[in-house]
């Protein structure tokens, strides 16, 4: 009976977030056009030389994921937070984890996955290699829930903060470090031929451990944001 | 006063400018369709196919016009801004807004075309050279005015902030552009538009006639898309009221 | 090449006519739904008074 109003709670929860999230589209469009213009600003730094820009690609276009990332997560719980809808959730008797859960969720999909769609243009504009075009997809497919799992608890932990957002990017950005790493490591092994596979799976490992854990420490923070 | 400075006065008041835009946008349609009915006739079945680009070279006569077109639009953005500022003129911010997103989409056609153009021609569908990447950038400027006007509430307000934004940008862009050019020189990139020795005139004049069309394209475009606004901003005022009920009683 | 020129040629006027229809009809379906929205508001008006 609990597990069915929990789903039911979790599907409105959603549904909610899909139509706050079509009422403030143009919002959402910031995230993915700074995306554009910081994956444009590469080479007009470095330089148009296809050789350097293809061996820094798989840097860039992930580092680009995750300063849009961020920009997107300081939204996250604000708005909810501001006008005390955030609290009647936390009063509401539903597991807090599973709304968290929610909210990322919904997340993932309007901001997660967009970077997910883009990424062939920005694999272009930064003459990434075709053999790493498809690892990096995958890399972004893996990668990007976890950057929004993790993120969400950042944004929990800094949404009642008045200056949250900088400080929300200087806290998930060392979490983030493992998941560059290993999807970067994968992308350019795959560039020149050798095997990519464990990187893969260590993502993989990664997100189930966020999917299982993240939601319980992003419900404690706002717990804690709360009180 | 003559005829002229009353003929823009007026234009200056919006039920008279929507009563008479209505008149005019459909001629503008026509022109624009029959235009461009003869400049595709001219381009993609008269003119001849280039020597070394074979039948790609006809992308050209979408694709210059397009990017003529978005340099234009902003450059009028800029114009129409000052005088919006200036003079306070309502018209004209609702001009300025209403050009935005034309303009945006002429610049997303000319990349587009152009890496079409560039694919088959130099092997890759993106080249970082100075025309390529101002246009780029030029598409970054429309979308930053575009959002800029989103964000604010108080739709007078935002368009004079758009209006501003788009004349800091005008005069930036010159600068961007001679700054592209010499970062592209300093790193020796490849240019993309191989323009041949002059241009014969079979493929001058489907050139020129497909850059008057869009020209028509844009203004029957903008007339409509100011209606829309002039009805959003004004829908309490007397003459959207009379207006509506004129439309319900036909 | 394994794709003809006039693929490309077609790909690009196809964007080009696509991008363009978009422009153009915008304000029409805009306007449509907004004039709706506005009678509906009337009618809601003339009815409570």
């Amino acid at each position: 009976m609990s597990q069915q109003v929990a789903s039911t709670a979790f599907l409105a929860l959603l549904r909610r977030d899909f139509l706050l999230a079509y009422r403030r589209r143009a919002e959402l469009l910031q995230p993915l056009a700074f995306l554009l213009v910081v994956t444009t600003l590469f080479p007009l730094g470095v330089g148009p030389s296809p050789q350097l820009l293809a061996s820094i690609a798989p840097g860039v276009i992930w580092i680009a994921a995750l300063l849009a990332t961020v920009l997107s997560l300081d939204s996250l719980f604000r708005s909810d937070y501001e006008d005390g809808t955030l609290e009647q959730m936390v009063m509401s008797g539903q597991p807090l984890a599973l709304i968290a859960l929610a909210r990322t969720v919904a997340h993932w999909l309007v901001a997660g996955l967009p970077i997910v769609l883009l990424s062939p243009l920005l694999a272009m504009w930064m003459n990434l290699p075709d053999e790493g075009m498809s690892i990096l997809i995958e890399t972004l497919i893996i990668g990007t829930p976890v950057l929004s799992l993790i993120g969400a608890i950042g944004g929990a932990l800094t949404v009642s903060l008045k200056r949250g957002g900088q400080l929300l990017s200087l806290l998930v950005f060392p979490l983030y470090v493992p998941l560059l790493i290993l999807a970067t490591g994968a992308v350019n092994a795959a560039v020149v031929g050798l095997p990519y596979t464990a990187q893969l799976t260590w993502m993989f490992v990664g997100l189930i451990l966020a999917l299982t854990l993240a939601p319980f420490a992003t419900a404690a923070a706002l717990k804690l944001s709360l009180s | 006063m003559n005829r002229v400075t009353l003929f823009f006065h007026k234009m200056g008041s919006p039920p008279w400018f929507y009563r008479v835009s209505g008149y005019v946008i459909p001629w503008l349609w026509a022109i624009f369709i029959v235009l461009t009915a003869i400049g595709l006739y001219l381009g993609l079945v008269v003119a001849p196919i280039d020597y070394q680009q074979g039948e790609t070279v006809r992308i050209m006569y979408l694709h210059v016009p397009s990017a003529w077109m978005s340099m234009m639009i902003y450059g009028f953005m800029a114009i129409m801004g000052v005088i919006a500022l200036v003079w306070r003129i309502r018209m004209m911010e609702v001009l300025v807004i209403s050009s935005a997103p034309i303009g945006a989409a002429f610049t997303v056609i000319a990349l587009v075309t152009g890496s079409l153009w560039g694919r088959p021609m130099w092997g890759t569908f993106w080249v970082w050279d100075a025309r390529l990447t101002s246009e780029l950038v030029l598409l970054f400027l429309y979308f930053g005015v575009i959002a800029l006007y989103k964000a604010y509430d108080e739709p007078r307000k935002a368009a004079r902030a758009a209006s501003l934004l788009s004349i800091v940008g005008a005069f930036n862009l010159p600068i961007i552009y001679f700054s592209v050019v010499w970062w592209n020189t300093l790193h020796q990139g490849s240019s993309f538009t191989g323009d041949g020795p002059g241009i014969h005139p079979s493929m001058l004049w489907p050139l020129l006639i497909m850059a008057t069309t869009m020209k028509f394209f844009y203004g029957a475009n903008l007339l409509s898309r100011a209606r829309l606004t002039l009805l959003k901003q004004d829908h309490r005022k007397r003459w959207v009221q009379d207006l509506l009920s004129e439309e319900s009683s036909k | 090449m394994s794709v003809s020129y006039s693929t490309f040629v077609v790909s690009a006027y196809l964007v080009g006519t696509v991008i363009l229809l978009w422009a153009a009809l915008a304000p029409v379906f805009n306007k449509r739904s907004l004039l709706r929205q506005l009678k509906a508001r009337q009618a809601r008006m003339e009815r409570s008074r």
